[in-house]
Parts: C-alpha cells; structure tokens; sequence
C-alpha cells in the first residue's frame, strides 16, 4: 500500500465573495506523477499554495507527509522541491550564491549532482541572476528544486514563456524524479501535451470544483470524439445527455461522449440518428469540451 | 531502439498502447530481432520523455502477449518464438490495417469489388519493381 | 510642450502623493516661519530642517522607474518610456528642467518662508542651485546603464556627499559667496548635460537596458557550507540589508576625512590657552558619530535590496518557501543588524580615536595631538558624558534599524513609503517637544516627565499586546517568542528608568549648573528611544499574515 503523501480533505477557499476552491478533495500517492489541468483562475494555483502554507485552510484540511504545511513549514517546505511561474528569485544573487543558500536549507543536498546539473544547464558560477535570460533563471530555479532529490517535486505552470530546450529540461527532470525510487510529482500546466506525456493521473479543476480526478489511460480510453449523422436537420444541439462540447449544424453532429456508446445507440435510434465513427481524444480537446461551458 | 519509437502525447491512443503497437511492428517486420535487448523501463522512459509507469505498463503487456519475455535483473528481451506465431503476429498487423481500409471504403461507398481490384493492382506495381522476390 | 508633461507625469506617477505631501510640508513650514520667535527654541527649528532634506531625497528619487535599484547594472529610465516615439531630448529635457526647478524652488520656499523669519542668514540662492545639481546629478548617474552596479554605488554616494557639502564647506572656509554660486551654476550646467548623456546612452542599450560586465572566468571554489538553515539566512540578510550600515559609514567618514587632507592651515582656538588647530577638526570632530546614525535612520526606513513582498501583497515565494521558521527569519534579520551595527561601531570608534592624533600646536609652540586639547578642554564629568552620548548614539543605531525591520514584512509598499515619511516628522514632533523651554524642569518638571514616561510605556504596552494576541491567535507556538521579546523590552525599560532615576536624584534639589547629559528631556528621549524596541512583535505579525494568508 502506498503512503499517501498528500491528502486534501474538503478544502474550502473563498476570495471574497468568489469561492476559489470549493470542497476539494484529494489525495497523492507516492510514485505518481499527478498533472493539474484547469483554466486560468480554476483554481489551480490556489491549491498548490495550500499545499505550500502560504494559504490557510478556510475549512477542511491539508496534510502533507502527513504535516499540517501551515503549522510546520520547515517540516514540510524541506522535503518538497518547488518550482514557480515566475520564479522570484533575487535578482541580485549570483549562481553559486544561489546554490550555497538553497543548500544549507535541505538535509539531502546532493552538491555533486548540483554541480552536475549546473554544467548541464550551463549556468556559470559567477553570473548574477537577474542577467540571465528567462529560460536560464528557470533552470536556476530547478536545479534548487532538484538537487536534494525532494520527495515532492512540485511544478507551478514552470513551463510558461519557455523555450522547448527549457521545457524539455524540465520535463526530463520530472521524469528522473519519478525514476527515482519513491519520489512523487505534481504539477500543474496548460501544455496539456506535456501532461499527458508524463502523468499517471489526471486532476482537471473547473471553477474551483474538481472535474476529472483518474488515471490517464483510464480517462484516455474512456472519453471518445463521437460522430453522428441524422435523418433530418438539427437546429439546436440534440438533446442527447452525456455529450459534452456538441459542435456541428444541420445532420452532422459531433460531441465528445464519456463511457459506454450503448446508452448513445439507444438515444439515436430514438432520435432517428445514426454513429458515423468514434475516436479516441487528447487531453486538449476533453479540456475545451469541459472549458466550453456546454454541458448537457 | 528508442529512435525508432515514435510517440505522440494528444493522440486519441494512450501512450502505452502506442508503444506496444510500435514494438509488435518492429518484431514484426524483423527490425527487432528474437533475443535483442530492449532498453530498461528507465532508459527509455528518459529518452522519450514519458512516465515510467507508462512504459512498464507496455512492458508488462508485451509479455502478457509473449511478444517478450523478463527477467528481473537481467532485463527485457525479444521473446524466442515458432515461425507460427511470428506468422500469427504478422496477420494481426495486417488484419487491422485490412480493417481500417475496409472502413473507409464502406464510408466512401466504394463496393468491395471494387477494392479487391485496388489491392490487385496494388501489388501488381510492387511486382513490376521488384521482379526477383517472390509476391505469391 | 503637452507632451513634456505627459512625460513628467508618467515618470513621477507612482510618487505622485509624495509630491503632494512634500508640497504640503512646504505650506507649514512657511506656516511655522511666522510663529514668533520664542514659540521654537533654534535647537529645535534647526532639526526641523530634518524632515526638510529628508522629504527632498525622497522627491528626488521620483524621476527613476519603480524597480530602480541603485547597485543595479540597468538604467533605472523607465524602459517603457525609452521605447516611446520620441526624441530623446524630449525625454531628457523634462525631466531635467522639472528637477532643477523643484529643487531650486523648494530652497526658495524654505529659505525665505522659514528660514530667514527665524533668524537664519541663509543664502537664497547658491543652495537652490546645490539642491538642483545634487538632483541633476543623482538623475544623471541612476540614468546610466554601468557595467557594475557597485561602482554607481560608490560613485553616488561621493558625488551626493560632494555636492551637498561643497557649498557649506566652502562657506567655512570663507570662499566668497558669487563664486560658490557661480560653481552651484556649473554643477547645475555639467550636472544637466550628464544626465541628458546618460538618457541617449540608455537609449541605445539593448532591452534589458544593462551592459554586460566583463566576465572574468571565475575558477570554481568550493565555498564552505553554512553551518544551518539559521547562519544562511543571516548572511541573506547581511546582503540585503545588514552590511549596508559599515559601507555607507565607511564611505561617510572617508569623505568626512578629506577635508583634513586638502587644508593644512592652523586657526586659533581658546581652550584655557591658545591652540591652534585645523578648522575643520574642530568643527567635524563632534559629528562623527552622526554619520552612522543618519544612515541607520536612512536604512531604518525601509533601504534594503530585493523585496520579501509580491505585488499583491503576499510573500516572495522564494523567501516564503523557505524551510525555515518566520521567527526565525525575524531573527537572522535582527542578528545580520547587529553585527551590522557592532561593525560599524568599530568602525565608528577608530575613526574617532584616529581623529585624536591629528597634531595641533599647543601654545608653548610644540607639537601635540588633538587629544591634549580635549584633555584641556573636558573634565571629569564631560567625559563620563562623552562615553554616554557615545554608547547613545551606538544603541540609536542599532534601535533605527531595529524598529524598522518590520517593515520588510508588510504587505504594501504604500504603508512602507507612509512609515518613511512618519519618521523623519515623528522624530522632529519628538525633539521639538523635548525642547520647549522651561517645561521639563524643576520639580514639575519631573513630574511631567514622568507621567509622559508612564504614559508612552502604557501605550506600548497595550499597542504589543493587541498585536501580540493576533499573532498567537495565528501561531500559538509563538508565544514563547512573545514572552521572549516582552521580558527583554521589560528589562530594558527597568535598567532606563533606573538610570533615569538615578539621573533625577543625582541632580534634584537647587542645582544650577547641571551638565546638558543629564537634563530631563534627554531621560524622556531615552524613553521614546527605547519604547519602539517591541516592533519585532510586529514583524512577526506581519510575516505570519503575509507568508500563510488568511
């Protein structure tokens, strides 16, 4: 049985009047690599910062390695190795500055492995961060996340504004963590390609609210891009539930349709319709039909 | 190996499967031969950039399906297999694509006389170019 | 000429409300320049001053862009700015013209609405000029893309310290008043034509707006690890904040020191007998101690590189994400202050005792050090009060900076600019009060003294615990740093009070001739110096809403 790194527990977080994260729960193992899809303002960052601490729980809990985040932050914070958007890093501070401060925080500090991914990242010793480029702060800012081979690699949209050689980097990075025997990811993103590439499970928040929380090749097998042709012209979407995302005029119909295509049959004959084809989806496109707001 | 794998991330297919497919088609056609090792579930899942998990998964099944055998310390290896089955894989490959295109002709409303004579002339220019090897 | 003020008024947007307050200060200066004569003792009217030249550095800093950091490499132009379709002495000129006239103006106001009424021969116009070179000259090298930020550092601080001294320096040393003005006039000119340098150069400096410094392949040391979570974020501090204190005092008493290098000439002084030393010894030597403590108070409002704030009033997530406790945090910065301040009191005291060797010749024509004319001129008591005023102004530092340490925490640099303004005006409310004349002495006086005492330590004491109480709310394993930071400040408290009795007693009764040391008023200054010593009960307030939010 896998220990449970992470476990939510009916979080509730408002802004003001806005509910931000309504009723989320959610637990990760150890050994997955778990990717967090959702819009911009779904709610994603806010959850990841209560996993940090730097929000407290409205109600409902946050444990992780089975610390509260808030009430233990070195507890917490020393084992998690976390990579933001926009970084923050001092822009004043030197690469070997950078390395020697982060060091002395975290027990497992690996300062061959940081001298490694420096000269792989080909960052120089005595280059002040805020000369660097983008892409080269970003790399900075995972070789602090990885060289104390964290427990929790915990990734905030860290490809934004990238470069692909960046984003490979770091997509790398995510991929040797796991490798590594117990160690567990979790990052959110909107290069859905990039999701689905390295991640075991899927968690989609839509408006505070989780949507999706399962397996990738479950949810790959299970949604499928349905077309259907009818007898006669359709004004409206018809009104077939359990399709999500219906697109198309007149008797060419499309929608994407989750779970068995018996109960879809059963719809169509009595709609005097028929199932051209199915397929299978990418994660892009069950993102837009949830994003799209048609749901039926 | 692992350039000869092909793997696209927002395909309706999930990854695993795409590996398993692409494996059984190079077995199939001969580019792995019985025997040659495969790369670890690390080195691989490195250089294509996928999960780990995935490319065990694909493994795991490959051997369900016999197409490779493990063994653990030592790695995976092309399954040593009877003509037969090396025969049986091939018609499956084939199989599916005869279905897919069996598909779109019944889609484009092509009769299926029709595509026998396709498939006829199809191979007729194969022979024309390569008159040595035998087409049956 | 539409588009000059447009220009103008996008650089100084974001200071816009100082303009207003500065502007506003003006108004009651003038306001107090008619107050008759007896109303403001010159001690105090002189420290008023304070808030005067406080309130023009920080105007001055309004032509810069918001992220402008001195030791920075880049232009602090605004980039934007730079990038619009214009020609570039149409972003030059504005801006120069808006500094030069601000700054002479501003002295006009000063000099004749406050100055002048209460009884100050000052000149009206080289100053103006001083205040628009220092203006332009500041523009001209923040404007600058350098390739090290260090070198502007240094560069600012002695062209600054050169062109505000260079007026009264000259005046001491009797140079005639046209020729200082007409030198004010050229600075203004030069001044004027670097900074418009400086705006072209920054003009054509690739996005990013910084030279690359010559790299010089660094040969790859091993640097020794810190010994703990704690020791490394002492040294972040000490980068950030805490060596700021040792530099700029090193660099003050330099330029303090080079007076003494370029005039040799002896002047007589009368202490029991004729002396002759250099002017400027006399005049500087008792000043020394100041410069460490203007720029603690400098520091002490919120100078310190790289903020622990984000925009929207959250923390850093580098610094949040910190394996580390916020006391602790609060604590490494405390400790980077100290030893800040313990370095600079080292540095301090060297000077000062350097100072003693300079010769002087002593009446019977031999050559002595400055310290045989201090031996002449001080008794018994005034060097018990020399050691008191020093160890004084060394615990001031450290309290300036101390007190406003939380200020790094708060989540908006609004409350940070209004609580860089309070000083300076709270400072001078204080001293003006302290000085009234007649109303801290005698016996009543004690009596007032007192109960303003226990008046302001009640306050204190109320204001921590209200703030205490929420931050144990927040973090109940904080109480014992609250108990901590409580017993200390009690301590204190008890030790002053002590001492302030001890003062009263030494003295009550019909003493005439009482050494200015031991005056009431200073009892009641050491009270308001020592009462702010609970803000770290802030700071840990303000860390604990900032980093986990509400």
């Amino acid at each position: 049985m896998a220990e449970t790194i992470l476990e939510i527990k009916n979080l509730v977080r408002s802004f003001g009047a806005k509910r931000a994260l309504d009723n989320i729960n959610l637990s990760l193992e150890k050994g997955t690599v778990l990717g967090l899809v959702g819009q911009n303002g779904a709610g994603k960052t806010t959850l990841i910062k209560h996993i940090l601490g730097l929000l407290r729980a409205e109600s409902g809990s946050v444990r992780v390695f089975g610390m509260d985040p808030v009430a233990d932050p070195p507890g917490v914070l020393s084992k998690i190795g976390y990579l933001s958007e926009e970084g923050d890093l001092p822009l004043w501070m030197k690469v070997d500055e950078l390395i020697r401060y982060s060091a002395a925080f975290y027990p497992g500090w690996d300062s061959k492995y940081a001298e490694e991914l420096q000269k792989q990242f080909g960052l120089s010793s005595g280059a002040k961060l805020g000369s660097l480029s983008k892409g080269q702060r970003a790399r900075a800012g995972l070789l602090i996340a990885l060289a104390f081979r964290p427990e929790l690699l915990l990734l905030d949209e860290p490809s934004s504004g990238l470069d692909p050689v960046v984003r490979k980097d770091i997509l790398s990075a995510v991929i040797r963590t796991i490798a590594d025997e117990g160690r567990t990811v979790l990052f959110s993103s909107h290069l859905l390609t990039e999701v689905e590439q390295v991640s075991d499970r899927v968690v989609m928040i839509q408006d505070g609210k989780i949507v999706i929380d399962d397996e990738l090749a479950t949810i790959k097998q299970e949604y499928c891009q349905v077309s259907l042709r009818f007898k006669s012209p359709q004004t409206v979407p018809p009104s077939i539930s359990g399709g999500l995302h219906w697109q198309g005029d007149g008797r060419n119909w499309t929608a994407l349709w989750s779970g068995d295509t018996d109960q879809l049959l059963a719809s169509l004959s009595a709609l005097d319709g028929e199932l051209v084809s199915k397929r299978g989806v990418s994660l892009d496109e069950i993102f837009v039909a949830y994003a799209g707001g048609e749901k039926s | 190996m692992a350039m000869r794998l092909y793997i696209s991330p927002s395909d309706g297919v999930p990854i695993y499967l795409q590996i398993v497919q692409q494996i059984r088609r190079l077995v199939a056609s001969g580019e792995l031969s019985p025997g040659e090792e495969l790369p670890s579930i690390r080195v691989l899942a490195e250089s294509l950039v996928v999960n780990p998990n995935t490319i065990a998964r694909a493994y795991r099944e490959l051997e369900q399906a016999g197409i490779v055998s493990s063994s653990r310390g030592l790695g995976t290896f092309v399954a040593e297999f009877s003509q037969s089955t090396s025969r049986s894989e091939r018609r499956a490959v084939l199989a599916e694509k005869a279905q897919a295109l069996v598909l779109e002709a019944h889609q484009m409303g092509v009769p299926l006389s029709e595509l026998n004579e396709i498939v006829t002339e199809a191979c007729n220019a194969l022979r024309a170019i390569n008159p040595e090897e035998n087409h049956g | 000429m539409t588009s000059g003020f447009t220009i103008l008024g996008l650089m100084v947007h974001r200071f816009r409300r100082a303009y207003l307050i500065f502007a506003a200060m003006l108004v009651v200066f003038v306001g107090l320049g008619q107050l008759p004569q007896s109303w403001i003792p010159e001690w105090a009217a002189g420290l008023l001053c304070l808030p005067f030249a406080l309130g023009l550095l920080l105007t001055v800093f309004g032509f810069v862009n918001v992220e402008a950091d001195i030791s920075s490499n880049a232009s602090a132009y605004s980039p934007w700015l730079l990038r619009l379709p214009v020609k570039t002495r149409e972003l030059a000129i504005w801006p120069i013209l808006a500094a030069s006239i601000w700054g002479f103006v501003a002295w006009i106001i000063f000099a004749k609405g406050y100055l002048i009424p209460r009884g100050v021969q000052a000149p009206i116009v080289w100053p103006g000029f001083s205040l628009a070179a220092l203006a332009l000259s500041f523009q001209a090298i923040m404007w600058r893309p350098v390739r090290y930020g260090n070198v502007r550092l240094v560069v600012a601080l002695v062209v600054g310290t050169a062109v505000s001294l260079f007026g009264l320096v000259s005046s001491l040393y009797k140079v005639s008043e046209s020729l200082i003005t007409l030198i004010s006039a050229l600075a203004i000119v030069v001044g004027a034509a670097a900074a418009w340098w400086s705006v072209a150069i920054a003009r054509t400096t690739p996005v990013g707006g910084a030279i690359e410094p010559i790299s010089i392949a660094r040969k790859h040391v091993q640097y020794r690890p810190f010994r703990s979570p704690f020791m490394a974020q002492v040294w972040l501090e000490w980068r950030r904040q805490g060596r700021l204190l040792p530099i700029l005092t090193t660099f003050g008493l330099l330029a303090l020191s080079l007076p003494l290098a370029f005039n040799r000439s002896l002047d007589p002084v009368y202490v029991n007998s004729f002396f002759k030393v250099n002017l400027w010894v006399e005049s500087a030597y008792y000043y020394i101690p100041w410069v460490p403590l203007v720029f603690a108070t400098i520091i002490g409002m919120g100078a310190h590189k790289s903020d622990m704030r984000a925009e929207n009033g959250s923390f850093n997530l580098f610094y949040a994400t910190k394996p580390l406790n916020s006391n602790s945090m609060v604590r490494a910065k405390l400790m980077s202050i100290a030893i800040g301040v313990a370095i600079t009191a080292l540095i301090t005291v060297g000077v000062l005792l350097g100072w003693l060797l300079i010769p002087c010749i002593a009446p019977s024509g031999k050559t002595v050090s400055y310290l045989s004319l201090l031996t002449q001129r001080f008794g018994r008591d005034e060097w018990i009060g020399i050691t008191f005023y020093a160890a004084l102004i060394i615990c001031w530092c450290w309290r300036n900076e101390m007190v406003g340490a939380f200020t790094d925490y708060l989540p908006s640099r609004h409350y940070v600019s209004g609580y860089a303004f309070l000083i300076p005006f709270n400072g001078s409310i204080v001293l003006a009060v302290l000085s009234i004349p007649g109303f801290w002495s005698g016996d009543i006086g004690v009596i007032r003294m007192e109960i303003a005492s226990g008046s302001l330590f009640l306050i204190k004491l109320v204001a921590s615990v209200f703030s205490a109480r929420e931050y144990v709310r927040l973090r109940p394993t904080g109480l014992a740093d609250i108990r901590r930071i409580l017993v200390w400040w009690l301590g204190i408290v008890l030790l002053v009070q002590g001492l302030n009795t001890w003062i009263i007693a030494q003295f009550s009764g019909n003493v005439t001739e009482i050494p200015l040391y031991m005056k009431q008023p200073i009892c009641l200054f050491l009270t308001c110096l020592i009462v702010p010593i609970t803000r770290p009960i802030y700071a840990l307030s303000a860390i604990e809403k900032g980093r986990h939010r509400v």
